[in-house]
């Protein structure tokens, strides 16, 4: 890197990476510890200073990649509202479980406000400490969430501008609703750019 | 004759044209009449069509003065126009409908910003009695310290003429010989100059003491007036409730408006749940069409499927092993049917077993009871009774007979009665038989006597 990186500038596609990066170990956290899929199908790697379970199932991943470049590739043009990882009954395709990863756009502290050339200054240590103490608090989610006794499937859905294009392989739906939903707000990190806020909403088990 | 023949056939020939021409005539005047009849008809009919026409053109009259009345002057009246116009008003009224619809919402609008601005007002309108009251407040206070500015600047008025005297006093003293008029003079003075500053705060202590009583006068029951602040307090009394009052009303109103938001805004809650917090305006939801959550529906679906099939099947096999196995129930029941016969037969070969042998020793019974009988009677009666045969036919013969073939033979015939049948040795009982059957007609006794008989001979022949 030039001299910049060492002034510790973070621009609008670095902090889109950013976000990508902890949408994938935030997702394949959940579905480790939500039990979507078989323990055995996970492996462990080191990041945040955590270690994370991340799957091994090659359709997994090939999803995950997908979805994630494409929701980097529009973070970085700030189009995204939010993302949400829908966990459905597969028989009855009941929506059980929303993880809401809203985004926020901000302006950072740049000199310049032209909305393509943000910057931010915050260290990358800091948002990653902020990132680990997000997924600490998604593993302690389990603790509360009700107990998925049936078998369980998930997707990703992102809500998009109306003016952002679809690519070829992708869909418009509808919303997630949850019936007699509670929801759970957990901690926010921010890259200066983008702040993330995790929110949890799960059916209430009456 | 010739012109006569001539004349009359003329004549006659003349009267049947006249007969023809008559007939014809008759024939058209029947035409003509039913024509007339026809006609007649017609004309009424026509009569009718007229009256009904003027009726018709004095309605088109109407309709053409109803069109006129609500077509523009200068326009040709016509249906197509009426028609128009009527479209016209009928357009006209659907806008006046939705004309009327908006003013109404802008009225409600205007009624509740009217509403709004009514709450603002009074709220204004309590603001200003809180301000005047404020007001008066400081009025008070202000009189208050204008009175005690007029306190102070008299008492300040009097230490400095008490200074002043003072200072005279002084230059008084200073020249040590003075005359002593001047010395009077300068004490009365002093004494003048006493007596007024005395006039003087007796004045102050009336006035002041006529303020403790009007104070006193009045009601002192304002917990916040302390003797510092008689005044105030009294005002604050008087005012006070109403003020409270009034505070009490304005914070009874915000209430209600909270109340009303804080409703408001947990509808809008709920409505934000059930949407799942999705502004549908501004964004879309988009994810991948090959996604985990597809591909496990189809996964389901297939394995329900599968099972659905699988079920299917085993419900065929299931029946189908039914139907076998009542076959082999069936077959089973069976058996164990003959297996039950076998058992009865076995039994019932028992029981025949048993009887065949009670028999037997029932038998056996019978005939060692009938061989003691038959010796018995032997022994008794001196005679051998054995059944011959299966007749009825009994052979008798005698203990002391000389020889074994000198028997006896008699039959039981239908009546019951004993007939005696001839045997080579009855032959030789002759004299007997005739004594005893044929005279006494009695088969025991002449029995008996061949039994003496016998025994005496066999007595004879042994001694």
């Amino acid at each position: 890197m030039s001299a910049q990186a060492t002034k510790n500038c973070i621009t609008l596609k670095g902090s889109a990476q950013i976000i990508a990066e902890y949408l994938k170990y935030g997702i394949n956290s959940i579905l480790f510890q939500r039990g979507i899929y078989p323990a055995e199908t996970f492996e462990s790697t080191q990041q945040y200073g955590l270690t994370i379970l991340m799957s091994k199932d090659p359709k997994i991943e090939e999803f995950l990649k997908k979805v994630l470049e494409q929701t980097e590739e529009w973070l970085g043009k700030n189009m995204i509202n939010k993302v949400s990882m829908v966990i459905t009954n597969a028989h009855t395709k009941e929506v059980l479980e929303c993880w809401d990863f809203k985004m926020n756009a901000e302006l950072g502290d740049g000199e310049t406000i032209d909305p393509q050339k943000l910057t931010s200054s915050k260290e990358l240590k800091r948002i990653q400490n902020e990132i680990r103490d997000v997924m600490r608090q998604i593993s302690a989610t389990v603790t509360y969430l009700p107990l998925l006794d049936c078998i369980c499937t998930f997707d990703v859905m992102i809500h998009t501008l109306q003016t952002c294009d679809i690519p070829e392989s992708w869909d418009e739906t509808g919303p997630a609703f949850i019936q007699n939903a509670q929801a759970v707000q957990l901690r926010s990190f921010s890259t200066g750019l983008h702040k993330v806020d995790t929110v949890v909403n799960y059916k209430m088990s009456s | 004759m010739d012109k006569e023949l001539e004349r009359l056939r003329s004549n006659n020939k003349h009267l049947q044209e006249l007969l023809g021409n008559k007939l014809l005539l008759e024939e058209q005047v029947y035409d003509l009449r039913s024509r007339l009849e026809r006609e007649e008809g017609a004309r009424s009919e026509v009569v009718a069509l007229q009256v009904q026409l003027k009726h018709a053109q004095e309605e088109v009259k109407e309709w053409v003065k109803v069109a006129q009345d609500h077509c523009s002057p200068n326009m040709l009246v016509s249906p197509l126009a009426l028609r128009a116009r009527i479209e016209e008003l009928l357009q006209h009224d659907v806008l006046m409908a939705s004309e009327k619809n908006t003013k109404a919402s802008e009225s409600k609008t205007m009624e509740s910003e009217l509403l709004d601005y009514k709450q603002k007002c009074e709220i204004y309108s309590k603001n200003m009695e809180e301000l005047n009251v404020a007001l008066k407040r400081h009025k008070a206070f202000k009189d208050r310290v204008q009175k005690k500015l007029l306190l102070v600047s008299k008492e300040r008025d009097c230490y400095k003429q008490l200074l002043e005297n003072f200072e005279k006093d002084l230059t008084i003293s200073n020249p040590i010989a003075p005359d002593l008029s001047s010395t009077e003079n300068q004490l009365k003075t002093r004494i003048e100059m006493l007596e007024k500053t005395l006039v003087g705060y007796k004045d102050m202590c009336a006035s002041l003491e006529k303020e403790l009583n009007t104070a006193k006068s009045l009601p002192n029951s304002d917990p916040t007036g302390d003797q510092s602040s008689v005044n105030m307090s009294v005002d604050a009394n008087a005012t006070g409730y109403e003020h409270f009052k009034k505070e009490l009303d304005t914070l009874r109103m915000e209430n209600e408006r909270l109340r009303r938001r804080k409703e408001e805004l947990e509808l809008e809650l709920e409505h934000r749940c059930l949407k799942g917090d999705f502004n549908m305006e501004k964004y879309k939801v988009v994810h991948m069409r090959l996604n985990p959550a597809n591909e496990a529906y189809e996964n389901a679906d297939n394995l329900i499927e599968k099972l659905q099939a699988e079920i299917e099947r085993l419900k065929r096999k299931n029946k189908k092993l039914e139907e076998d196995n009542e076959v082999t129930q069936a077959r089973l029941n069976e058996t164990t049917n003959m297996t039950m016969n076998f058992k009865e037969i076995n039994q019932l070969r028992g029981e025949l077993e048993s009887m065949n042998s009670k028999m037997k020793k029932m038998k056996e019974c019978y005939k060692s009871a009938s061989m003691e009988f038959r010796e018995v009677v032997y022994m008794l009666f001196g005679y051998r009774i054995d059944r011959v045969g299966s007749n009825t036919n009994y052979k008798i013969s005698s203990m002391y007979a000389e020889d074994p073939d000198h028997y006896l033979n008699f039959r039981l015939n239908e009546s019951n009665m004993l007939d005696m049948l001839e045997t080579p040795y009855s032959a030789t009982l002759k004299s007997l038989i005739e004594t005893q059957l044929v005279g006494n007609k009695s088969l025991p006794a002449f029995l008996s006597a061949l039994t003496l008989d016998l025994f005496q001979k066999a007595t004879i022949t042994l001694s």
